[in-house]
């Protein structure tokens, strides 16, 4: 299923909540997380990692993966927890209005 | 916010370990995947195509991060601007061509533009002047229009109007200031409002007032340049008596520094007047068929033009009600801007410049975007390659724009320079009638307009290749070298490119030889005297002259002067042909003659000595001269030109003829009756290329004026005399002076100067014209050329010889340039209806001038053909088949 434009930044921010990770952490988390429904794409993942470290909101760090390659690990930023807790507030009062709009009768 | 600015800014200065970075992370990415891939047991190879499947290839990766950054427009601009740059650099003639070609197009314009500007557009220095207007009298009886009026009709229009805030009148004569150095200058008489009315305030001291109405109080106001001239701007003159010959004056007030009068010539008001004062006797009370006055009219807020010439009507109507005279001279009013009305003149010549300027430019814009358009067909592969590795379609896309964006920028940069060098050029032989661009230089509506002409050629320039890419298919472009329909596209349009330019030149060799030729004609005419060998000079002796005393005085000064060696003959007149002082012209009844009731006879009325003839070279036709019996008090006599003594006595001799012309008198003006005794050639007074009325010519005894020209024929150069004259003078009265001191070839040249002015632009224009038209046509024929080269090699293989190949070129060339002549002189034709009053003595239609666009225009095509056929026939046909 392809991720809702602009969901994408919340689901790395949800993922980043927990530990730091690196882009393919992030994107197999989200991938096992969601059993597979959403599979992030380089070609979106890193746009957007890149755009959420140049709004403050994750910081990217250089540190040892597990297989010792070097990988570069995002924590989410004090402004990135807002905007987190922000996101989701949003997420959860359109998610509730675009029930209300599909399952009302007439 | 600052945090994002920060972050911005970060990114900026940080770019390089940015990208470093992010190269970094994909490519560890990347082997992770592919780490995970290999712990699944894939195979490395495997592994990796897998990975790569995943990653859609890196380059792709990185430009979506690039372009989801924020500032990553900005910086891909300046990208683009980088790239475009390096790529102009890499090939240098290309870029060179180009930019001289822009500058040209672009340099020409501003120069063009600033002078159309500031003498077209740019307000006059009054306030509010889109109110002010001019009311011009037209006598219809006599056929007169675009005339002055009388003190009389000045009260009943200023007691009759509804439409209007206020309406002043002016006279322009002389007056001689008198002191260490007397000087003679033109000296305005007014209305006391006339600066209200303007809407001007003095920049020291104050304009007239009320009580200074005819007389009543004596008052001066100079223009800033002569009080600073004369008086070193002096400010503790200002309340205090300055010495001048005809009257005592005060001082009032002082210009502001930009003031200036802007009539058109036909007004007699120039442009210089040093000092203004109010009439100094009752202007309602002078003859009410004396008409001398200028008035400008200040519109009330809110009225139109048209709204108050209705009114004008009106009043017109009811002053022919009230008065006989002027309903028999079937008075009417027209109002027209005071602005329009004082470059009526002079604005075809510059829109049809404007237009020529445009016209080049346009031609520019074709070369530079054919060159862009062969250039961007020679980077197919480069771009279809830069499409296969990733690039986006409107990343090339801008990219195109931004080479266009460039190229222009430096065009418009390097045009501006062109520019003001050419401005600086028009400064040097612009006409007087252009003085107006003196004060207004390069100014910023000018870059304005350059920046928008630059812009809209980018726009063009950038587009047409982009729009090919657009069309580009990646796989074709590859394989074939694009040779398909993207050059067919190419032929085409370069095709219609040619057409468009020999079009537009053709347009511009007929505009030039049609101005060159007007120049001739002009250069031709016989103004009625010789203008070689003769200088003149004006004296104001004051009003009224003393017959018992001046006129004795007057003619010795001439025996004195026609004594000096180098002098053959002298004269004076008062009013000197293509001089900008007042005209005199008036009413005169032939005895005898059946009247026609409905029109009056009008005629140019000049006071001249007897020796006036002979000194210009003005050739008696029949009768005698002037001889020093025709002193005051003897028999009335006069002398007519021979287009008054045709229209007056058709088919008879106008010698012995009786006529009641205008006389100067010590009270003013009267009608005397004098015998014809002379017919002289007609003398063109106001313009070089019209004959605008009969002349009557009256002994200066019999009616002596001032101030008088003097006309002296010279053996040697006419201005080496000048100091031995001032001498001669001061000793005789130190309080007279001379002004106007210039050969008469000047007054010639004067009113050539606007015709030679916009026949040495035409001429430019249109060399430049064929030069880029030349040009073009190489460019676009060798352009084909090289890609057709192939296929010429297979034609020679087959057995066509060289000489076949570059008739087939030079055949293709030629075509295009027939088209383009043929269109040319449609276009030519079509525009020749607006050329009619800018043509003297050719019509716009002019053959020659046809011819001479007919033959030039396929030398020059013949031209640029030449070395792309030689080219072509020069082509190795084993060599062309086996490069393909």
């Amino acid at each position: 299923m392809d991720i809702l434009q602009g969901t994408l930044d919340l689901l790395i921010l949800r993922a980043l909540e927990l530990a730091p990770m690196h882009g393919i952490g992030i994107a197999d988390r989200i991938q096992q997380v969601t059993h597979g429904t959403f599979v992030v794409k380089p070609g979106s993942l890193f746009p957007a990692l890149r755009r959420l470290e140049q709004q403050g909101w994750i910081e990217g760090k250089w540190g040892p993966s597990e297989n010792n390659r070097r990988a570069r690990y995002y924590t989410l930023t004090r402004a990135g927890r807002g905007q987190f807790a922000e996101q989701k507030r949003n997420w959860y009062r359109m998610t509730s209005a675009m029930n209300w709009m599909l399952e009302s009768e007439g | 916010m600052f945090r994002r600015l920060g972050h911005l800014f970060e990114y900026f200065f940080r770019r390089r370990s940015l990208e470093d970075d992010l190269d970094e992370e994909l490519r560890s990415s990347f082997e992770m995947v592919v780490d995970r891939f290999v712990a699944r047991g894939i195979p490395l190879a495997e592994a990796r195509r897998r990975a790569r499947l995943e990653f859609e290839g890196l380059e792709q990766v990185k430009e979506r991060v690039r372009d989801g950054l924020a500032g990553s427009a900005l910086r891909a601009w300046l990208e683009d601007m980088r790239y475009a740059w390096r790529g102009l650099r890499r090939r240098p003639s290309f870029a060179i061509i180009s930019l001289v070609t822009l500058a040209l197009g672009i340099g020409v314009n501003a120069a063009i533009f600033s002078v159309f500007y500031a003498v077209l557009l740019r307000p006059l220095p009054y306030g509010r002047p889109e109110q002010l207007g001019l009311i011009l009298s037209t006598l219809r009886a006599a056929g007169t229009a675009r005339a002055p009026v009388s003190g009389t009709i000045l009260s009943e229009v200023v007691r009759r109007n509804r439409s209007l805030a206020g309406v002043a009148g002016m006279w322009v004569g002389t007056g001689t200031f008198t002191g260490e150095n007397p000087e003679l200058v033109r000296v305005a008489q007014v209305t006391p409002n006339f600066f209200d009315v303007m809407g001007v305030s003095a920049a020291r001291g104050r304009t007239f007032i009320k009580e200074e109405e005819a007389g009543g109080r004596p008052a001066i106001v100079l223009s800033d340049g002569f009080f600073r001239r004369r008086f070193a701007a002096n400010a503790s003159l200002i309340g205090t008596g300055l010495p001048m010959r005809e009257a005592a004056t005060t001082l009032v007030g002082v210009l502001p520094p930009e003031f200036q009068l802007h009539f058109a010539p036909d007004a007699h008001v120039p442009a210089d007047v040093q000092a203004f004062i109010p009439f100094p006797y009752d202007i309602y009370d002078t003859p009410r068929d004396l008409y001398f006055l200028r008035l400008v009219a200040r519109l009330k807020p809110g009225v139109s033009i048209t709204q108050a010439q209705r009114d004008l009507d009106r009043v017109a109507a009811e002053i022919r009600g009230a008065f006989t005279e002027y309903s028999a001279e079937n008075l009417h009013f027209t109002l027209t801007g005071m602005q329009s009305d004082a470059v009526r003149d002079i604005r075809p010549a510059l829109t049809a410049l404007f237009a020529g300027a445009a016209f080049l430019l346009l031609i520019c814009c074709v070369n530079v975007t054919s060159l862009l358009l062969a250039r961007a067909s020679d980077r197919r592969k480069e771009i279809a390659l830069r499409l296969a590795i990733g690039a986006s379609r409107g990343r090339i896309v801008r990219q195109l724009l931004a080479e266009g964006g460039v190229l222009c920028m430096l065009g418009g940069a390097a045009g501006l320079a062109v520019g003001w060098a050419g401005f600086r050029g028009l400064l040097a032989i612009r006409p007087e009638r252009l003085a107006r661009i003196g004060d207004a230089g390069l100014n910023w509506p000018v870059v304005a307009f350059s920046v928008a002409v630059s812009l809209g050629a980018a726009v063009v320039f950038g587009l047409a290749p982009a729009i090919e890419s657009f069309r580009l298919d990646l796989t074709e472009s590859l394989r074939a070298g694009g040779r398909g329909w993207i050059g067919r596209l190419h032929r085409r349009a370069g095709g219609a490119l040619v057409i468009g330019e020999i079009t537009i030149a053709f347009v511009l060799v007929t505009g030039a030889a049609l101005t060159a030729r007007t120049l001739s004609k002009i250069e031709q005419v016989r103004p009625g005297f010789e203008p070689r060998h003769r200088l003149t000079f004006q004296i104001a002796y004051g009003r009224p002259l003393n017959p018992a005393v001046q006129l004795k005085s007057i003619s010795d000064w001439e025996a004195q002067l026609a004594a000096l060696p180098g002098v053959e003959r002298v004269g004076a007149t008062s009013h000197l042909p293509l001089d900008d002082f007042p005209n005199w012209y008036s009413p005169y009844r032939p005895k005898g003659v059946t009247e026609n009731p409905t029109s009056t006879r009008i005629a140019d009325h000049r006071c001249v000595t007897p020796g006036y003839f002979a000194a210009m070279g003005t050739r008696l036709l029949e009768g005698r001269s002037f001889d020093p019996q025709d002193r005051a008090g003897g028999r009335p006599v006069l002398i007519v030109d021979e287009l008054l003594a045709r229209s007056t006595w058709p088919g008879q001799s106008a010698i012995g003829k009786i006529i009641e012309a205008e006389h100067v008198k010590d009270w003013g003006f009267a009608p005397v009756p004098s015998v014809v005794v002379g017919v002289v050639e007609h003398v063109r007074n106001h313009s070089l290329t019209q004959q605008v009325r009969g002349e009557i010519y009256i002994p200066f005894e019999q009616s002596p004026r001032s101030p008088l020209s003097y006309v002296l024929r010279t053996r040697v150069e006419p201005l080496s005399l000048v100091p031995a004259i001032r001498e001669m003078l001061h000793r005789r009265d130190p309080d007279l002076a001379m002004a106007k001191v210039r050969p008469m070839t000047e007054y010639v040249a004067r009113e050539i100067a606007p015709a030679s002015f916009t026949a040495v632009l035409a001429a430019i224009f249109s060399a430049l014209a064929l030069v880029l038209a030349a040009a073009g046509i190489y460019g676009v024929l060798n352009y084909q050329v090289s890609r057709r080269l192939p296929e010429m090699g297979i034609r020679m293989a087959l057995g066509a010889g060289a000489r076949d190949v570059f008739r087939l070129v030079l055949g293709e060339g030629l075509r295009l340039a027939a088209a383009g002549a043929l269109l040319g002189a449609a276009a030519a034709l079509i525009a020749a209806q607006w050329l009619g009053t800018l043509v003297y003595g050719v019509s716009p239609r002019d053959p020659l001038s046809y011819a001479l666009a007919v033959l030039l225009l396929p030398a020059v095509a013949l031209l640029g053909c030449w070395r792309p056929a030689w080219r072509a026939a020069a082509a190795d046909p084993a060599q062309t088949i086996r490069e393909e």
